[in-house]
C-alpha cells in the first residue's frame, strides 16, 4: 500500500475509533461552506463568523463558494471551540487544538493539502512553485525550504501569474492547473504568512497552460547563480522526485509528466540570493 | 565485442522530443533517465551487436558526428547502470579522445532512482509536516503546532 494510501486508511480508520468530534456546541452548519476543485469536495466549518473568515482565506479564496453537505464531501475540515481552545478535526479526526483560531491555520493548510493531493482523480500533483510567463508555465519544483514561496511572490510581482507556491497540477495531457491556496510566505524564521496573489497585484491563472520550462534550483546561501540545460529526460525524473505520488503505486504519472516535459527546457543549478535568481529565470524565459 | 540489452522483461522506455529517454524497470525497481547520447546508443543496442555497429546505429539514428569514442562512453554508462552487458573489452579510449570527439554531442549521461528512493522522496513532498500524521487512533492530545505559525 502506498503512503498516501496508507494515510488514507488510517484516516478512514480513525473515524471508526474513538476520537470521533465531541458533540457541537453550536447549530450545525451555522457558519459552513462548500468548494469544489476539480472535482474534489471540501466541506469547512467554524464555530463563529471570525474563525469562518479565517478559514475562508485558506481554503482556495478564489474558488466560488457552494453547497456541500458534509456528509458528501470528499474532505471535510472542522474548527470547533470549547471554553479553552480551538480544536481542528479533518474528517472527524482531532488533528490539534490551540488558544487562538489563527494558530490552527497552519495545520488547517497542511489537512488541506495532503487531503487534496490524496483525493484528486485526474490530476498529478508535483511539490513545485508555478507560475503562468506569457503563454507557458514555468516549474521549479523543489524541496521545503528551498525558496519556492518566495520565488513565486517575486515572479508575481514582476507580472507573472500564479498557479501555485506548493503544488503544479499536472493533468493526463501535461498541462499544468492552478493550485489555488494561499502562498506561504517565511520572514526568516518559522512564521508564515498567507497571502493571496491579488495582494502581490496578481491574479490566478484560470485556465491550464503547457510546461515552457522546469528548472530545478538547489539554494546555496553563500553562492551564485549557476545552472546548466539539462535533457527532458532528467526534467521528467526532476518531476518524479518531486511528486507526493508514489511511482510503484501510480505508473501512470510517468505518462503525465512525459507530456509535461516533452515541451519544456529544462535545467539544474543552484541559486544564491532569491532577487538574484528571479533577474535570471525572467531573462531565461523572454531568451526562449 | 558483443553488446546486448540485458534481460528485463518489464521494461517502460518513455521517449522525449530531445532525443532523451526515461525507462521505468518494474522489475528490478529502477527509473532511468538517459539523455540525448545515452538514449541513441540504447536505441543502437537492439538484438546482439557490437561497438562498431553501435556507432554507426547512434550516428544514423542520431547525430552523425558522434564518434566511436563517444559510443563506447554511452555503452559504458549504459554498463555502468546494468542497462546492457557486454562480453569482452573495450578498446582503450583516452578522456582527451572521448572530449574531443564531443563537438555539439553531449556526454553521455544515465542518471537513476530506486522506486525506494522515489517513494521516500514522495512522502516528504509538501512544504509542512503534518502535526498528527493523521493517527488519530492515538490518544488525542491538545498541542499547539509551534513549528510553522501562520499570520494571517
Amino acid at each position: 500500500m502506498s503512503s498516501l494510501n496508507q494515510d488514507l486508511h488510517d484516516a478512514r480508520n480513525c473515524r471508526e475509533t474513538v476520537h470521533q468530534a465531541p458533540a457541537r456546541s453550536y447549530a450545525s452548519g451555522e457558519h459552513c461552506f462548500g468548494v469544489c476543485l476539480f472535482g474534489f469536495a471540501i466541506y469547512v466549518e467554524a464555530p463563529s463568523l471570525e474563525v469562518m473568515e479565517l478559514l475562508d482565506r485558506c481554503v482556495f479564496p478564489s474558488i466560488p463558494r457552494t453547497d456541500i453537505a458534509s456528509s458528501s464531501a470528499d474532505l471535510c475540515l472542522r474548527v470547533a471551540q470549547d471554553a479553552h481552545e480551538f480544536r481542528l478535526y479533518r474528517d472527524d479526526c482531532f488533528v490539534a487544538s490551540a488558544p487562538r483560531a489563527d494558530q490552527l491555520m497552519r495545520d488547517l493548510i497542511d489537512c488541506l493539502d495532503r487531503g487534496f493531493v490524496e483525493g484528486v482523480r485526474n490530476l498529478s500533483a508535483v511539490h513545485a512553485g508555478a507560475v503562468l510567463l506569457g503563454d507557458r508555465a514555468l516549474l521549479f519544483p523543489g524541496a521545503s525550504h528551498s525558496g519556492k514561496s518566495s520565488l513565486v511572490a517575486e515572479l508575481l510581482r514582476q507580472g507573472a501569474i500564479c498557479y501555485s507556491d506548493e503544488y503544479a497540477l499536472i493533468d493526463s495531457e501535461g498541462l499544468v492547473h492552478a493550485y489555488p491556496r494561499p502562498l506561504l510566505l517565511r520572514n526568516g524564521g518559522r512564521e508564515q504568512t498567507a497571502v493571496l496573489p491579488f495582494e502581490l497585484n496578481a491574479s490566478v491563472a484560470s485556465s491550464p497552460a503547457k510546461v515552457g520550462w522546469i528548472i530545478s534550483l538547489q539554494y546555496e546561501a553563500e553562492g551564485s547563480w549557476n545552472i546548466q540545460e539539462v535533457s527532458q529526460g532528467q526534467g521528467l525524473l526532476s518531476l518524479l522526485q518531486n511528486t507526493p505520488h508514489v511511482l510503484a503505486d501510480s505508473p501512470h504519472i510517468v505518462g503525465s509528466f512525459r507530456r509535461a516535459a516533452a515541451g519544456a527546457r529544462c535545467f539544474e543549478g543552484q541559486r544564491g540570493d532569491w532577487s538574484d535568481a528571479v533577474s535570471r529565470i525572467m531573462q531565461l524565459a523572454l531568451v526562449a | 565485442m558483443q553488446i546486448e540489452r540485458t534481460d528485463s522483461k518489464n521494461l517502460v522506455v518513455n521517449g522525449l522530443p530531445d532525443g532523451s529517454r526515461v525507462i521505468v524497470d518494474s522489475e528490478n525497481e529502477k527509473v532511468y533517465a538517459l539523455n540525448a547520447t545515452a538514449g541513441a546508443a540504447w536505441d543502437a543496442c537492439i538484438g546482439q551487436t557490437t561497438l562498431s555497429k553501435v556507432a554507426e546505429d547512434m550516428r544514423r539514428i542520431g547525430d552523425p558526428s558522434i564518434t566511436d569514442e563517444i559510443a563506447q562512453q554511452a555503452v559504458l554508462e549504459l554498463q555502468e547502470k546494468e542497462l546492457v552487458k557486454t562480453s569482452g573489452l573495450f578498446p582503450k579510449a583516452s578522456r582527451r579522445a572521448v572530449l574531443a570527439g564531443l563537438g555539439a554531442v553531449a556526454l553521455p549521461l544515465v542518471v537513476s532512482m530506486t522506486m525506494g528512493e522515489q517513494r521516500a522522496l514522495a512522502s516528504e513532498a509538501r512544504s509542512t509536516v503534518d502535526p498528527s500524521d493523521g493517527r488519530c487512533g492515538d490518544r488525542p492530545t491538545a498541542h499547539v503546532s509551534h513549528t510553522s505559525d501562520v499570520r494571517l
